[in-house]
């Protein structure tokens, strides 16, 4: 026995999934927050750029 | 969408399959642990940036407690709200990997999933305390009222953070001390320098869409419009 631990490839490939996929899945629901946050104000936005005297 | 944050985020994902790659594959295998070291590549990088968003959030919190009235009323002080709120949810969710990672790393190593050694045991306190903060704004509607002690708090939790770094050099532990291109081989360094700088890069990306839904959200509340954010409760401070 020299001490050295065998094996526990399959764990490190668990610990790279989890990683990988949590970072994917945090990504995906801020796409999903962005998307469902609605700019209030992208309609003033287009308003104020075709008619430029009304912008504040 | 945030143009430099943007790039900045896909060159991180690069960097991470690239990283992930050379650690998995390419790297040698540690001389007594074996393959379960390889862990190192993901659970170091994310323990460094869970250091860096906290020490961030730590200067939002500065820059909106010591904005003056002026900078409040202008609207230019909500940018360090945002920032905090950003990082400090980047942070914990770096945080939560970081435990995952260590408890999976743990239980063929120390026989143990878990034990309240000082170094687990001060990073435990350190999430707990900045979900607290995360916690705190959802509590708290009125958005001065939610940056101010969202940053007050955010200055207690940080105390906690020295002590997580420090712990395995003050106190008899578990834990390793911290791994750094100094202290390992340097045939693993290439990795670990790889996915420190990955994981840096990609929760800058996440931080420049988190932002952006912070500042969504706030006018969404006010009802302002983006060249409008002043701050109609910025008076209120």
């Amino acid at each position: 026995m020299t001490g050295v631990m065998q094996g526990h490839f399959d764990t490190v490939l668990w610990v790279y999934g989890l990683t990988t996929a949590g970072l994917l899945g945090y990504f995906a629901t801020l796409l999903l927050r962005l998307r469902a946050s609605k700019a209030p104000t992208s309609g003033q936005t287009r308003v104020s750029a075709q008619n430029p005297e009304k912008t504040s | 969408m945030p143009r430099k944050t943007t790039i900045i985020g896909i060159l991180g994902i690069l960097l991470y399959i690239v990283g992930c790659y050379d650690g998995l594959l390419v790297a040698p295998a540690d001389r007594f642990m074996g393959d379960i070291q390889r862990i190192m590549y993901v659970h170091v990088p994310c323990a460094w940036n869970t250091l860096v968003c906290f020490t961030i959030s730590l200067v939002a919190a500065l820059g909106w407690l010591l904005s003056g009235a002026r900078a409040r009323a202008e609207g230019r002080a909500w940018k360090w709200d945002e920032l905090l709120e950003a990082t400090t949810e980047i942070g914990v969710v770096l945080g939560a990997f970081l435990v995952v990672q260590g408890m999976l790393w743990a239980k063929p190593t120390w026989g143990v999933y878990w034990t309240w050694d000082p170094r687990l045991t001060t990073v435990a306190v350190m999430e707990l305390m900045f979900v607290a903060v995360l916690a705190l704004r959802g509590f708290v509607d009125e958005p001065v009222r939610r940056a101010t002690w969202s940053a007050v708090v955010t200055l207690v939790a940080y105390v906690n953070v020295p002590l997580v770094y420090f712990s395995v050099k003050w106190w008899a532990s578990l834990h390793q001390v911290q791994s750094s291109p100094s202290t390992v081989d340097p045939a693993m360094v290439l990795p670990l320098r790889i996915n420190a700088f990955a994981v840096l890069f990609m929760s800058i990306g996440l931080m420049g869409l988190r932002t952006q839904l912070a500042r969504r959200q706030r006018q969404a509340l006010l009802g302002e419009s983006d060249s409008d954010s002043t701050a109609s409760s910025g008076g209120a401070a």
